[in-house]
């Protein structure tokens, strides 16, 4: 069995909107091993965003037991929990969220220069990945001069250049074109396939089908998988 | 060779020896050849104003009346040193010769003040005091003495100059307090996203005090600039209202270490103020979750 990257018993998360009792999440128990590509779909509001915050350390649930790279999550201090995202967690949004004023490389440098990486060390870091990502031409553009799937695809290089032991990625070809976010998709299955775990939320069926395993969410709740199901 | 007639008040003369101001009065053409006459010295201003030059002839008499009035004849005329209590007022100077000026005061072996320009100026207050403990009548004072004596108008003006100062600075930091707000606010999903890939408080809040500072020192560098602006036009334009070399705004060293020492911290305040609230809050808020 592949080392167990996060363990998460019985999660809940519970919180008030006008006054009334939201229940985002509802006894959710969920193991991510090293290497695993999995994928949570749904439809909106049924959690999964949620549940993808608090596996990356950025919310805290409610209720349940969450282990998070060996350590109890209820016990992190926020530097601890700002740390463990650093060096162990990649994160990739719908929205790129790259920083405008910064090249691609500046980008994508930011979380090397917090984890203290010397310059020289930094910059060969820094182009291994985006070469990786079939960025090393663009590395000097800003943002603004990238198109949509290209600037995605800083953002995974970013998220990827501490060298994650687990990727989180919140609907990474919401915003993309079909072909582009095709691109992403393998991109992501590279990254699966040289070991990084992955876990995927997408309302996108084929983007979901790439991973090894599929899980669905309802009303705060993970389905049971189907008979047949991987 | 021109021969003038005028009234105009002589203070200068007045201060010289200490007496009742004489008036430099009309007079008739005289017959006297003007290089047996004595001579006076007046400001360029009294010159402009009555309209001679060097050579010219005038009278001045004692009283308004204009009687007993001696002619002079126009010896030299120079720029006075800048005085801000004569700013616009219209006084016109004309320096006697003693002898002339008492002569026309009709009294004789009187004087009340006079000034004496010592070849070693840092010894002004040594010997101002080794002449009043020879306690002879006399009383002798530094030109610092006296300005400081006579300098009390311009320290209430210097306090209310503070004033203004402090109230500026005052508003001065709440805007700048708004603009950080406006420029952290501008930059929440940034923020977030930098604590969402795990950028720590420290740093988020390292960065934001960096801009409030270079914030600051550009508002620094610009308010210096204006000033330099300010004051390449207030000081032609105040001189040539009052006809004086006066500098009526000066900016000193000390002025821009003040001003670039006070808006850095403010900044630094003004950003501290705002950023603190943004890296406690939830970094899924900031980036709109």
């Amino acid at each position: 069995m592949s080392e167990r990257l996060v363990s998460a018993r019985d999660l809940a998360k519970d919180y008030q909107l006008d006054g009334f009792a939201i229940h985002a999440l509802r006894s959710v128990t969920l193991e991510v091993h090293a290497g695993e590509f999995i994928s949570i779909m749904g439809a909106s509001g049924c959690g999964k965003s949620t549940l993808l915050h608090i596996l990356g350390a950025v919310d805290v649930p409610s209720a349940g037991e969450l282990t998070l790279f060996g350590r109890n999550a209820a016990e992190l201090t926020d530097a601890e929990r700002t740390a463990l995202r650093l060096h162990h967690l990649g994160f990739v949004f719908q929205r790129f969220f790259l920083l405008p004023m910064l090249t691609a490389a500046e980008n994508v440098m930011l979380p090397l220069m917090e984890a203290g990486l010397a310059r020289r060390q930094r910059e060969e870091r820094v182009h291994e990945v985006m070469e990786y990502v079939g960025l090393a031409q663009r590395m000097r553009h800003k943002p603004g001069q990238l198109s949509g799937g290209e600037q995605q695809r800083v953002a995974i290089a970013r998220a990827l250049v501490n060298r994650p032991q687990l990727l989180l990625a919140d609907e990474p070809t919401g915003e993309l074109d079909e072909a582009t976010g095709e691109q992403i998709a393998e991109l992501l299955q590279r990254l699966h396939a040289d070991g990084t775990a992955i876990v995927l939320v997408t309302h996108n069926p084929e983007l979901a089908a790439r991973a090894t395993r599929q899980l669905r969410m309802r009303d705060g709740q993970i389905e049971p998988p189907m008979e047949g199901a991987p | 060779m021109r021969t003038r007639r005028f009234v105009a008040l002589a203070a200068g003369a007045c201060l010289l020896a200490g007496l009742v101001p004489p008036k430099i009065a009309p007079a008739a053409q005289s017959s006297a050849t003007p290089a047996a006459l004595p001579d006076a010295v007046l400001t360029d201003r009294t010159a402009a104003r009555l309209g001679v030059a060097v050579g010219d002839t005038v009278e001045i008499a004692a009283n308004a009346a204009l009687r007993d009035a001696g002619r002079f004849i126009v010896g030299g005329i120079y720029r006075p040193h800048a005085d801000p209590f004569e700013v616009g007022h219209e006084q016109l100077h004309v320096t006697l010769h003693l002898p002339d000026l008492e002569r026309l005061m009709q009294v004789d072996d009187r004087v009340d003040r006079f000034t004496a320009k010592l070849s070693d100026p840092a010894a002004a207050r040594r010997v101002a005091d080794e002449i009043n403990a020879l306690r002879i009548g006399v009383a002798a004072y530094t030109s610092q003495q006296l300005a400081d004596a006579n300098s009390s108008t311009f320290v209430v003006i210097s306090q209310f100059h503070k004033a203004i100062g402090v109230v500026s600075m005052l508003a001065g930091l709440v805007f700048l307090i708004a603009i950080m707000v406006l420029k952290v606010e501008e930059m929440r999903r940034v923020l977030g996203v930098l604590r969402l890939i795990g950028i720590s408080r420290r740093t988020v809040l390292r960065s934001v005090l960096l801009i409030a500072a270079l914030v600051s020192l550009l508002g620094s560098v610009v308010g210096i600039g204006l000033a330099h602006i300010a004051v390449a036009i207030i000081n032609p334009a105040s001189q040539a209202r009052y006809d004086t070399d006066l500098i009526f705004a000066h900016i000193t060293p000390g002025i821009v270490v003040l001003a670039v020492g006070l808006a850095i911290p403010m900044g630094l305040l003004a950003g501290w103020l705002v950023a603190r609230r943004i890296v406690h809050g939830n970094p899924l808020d900031q980036i709109g979750r």
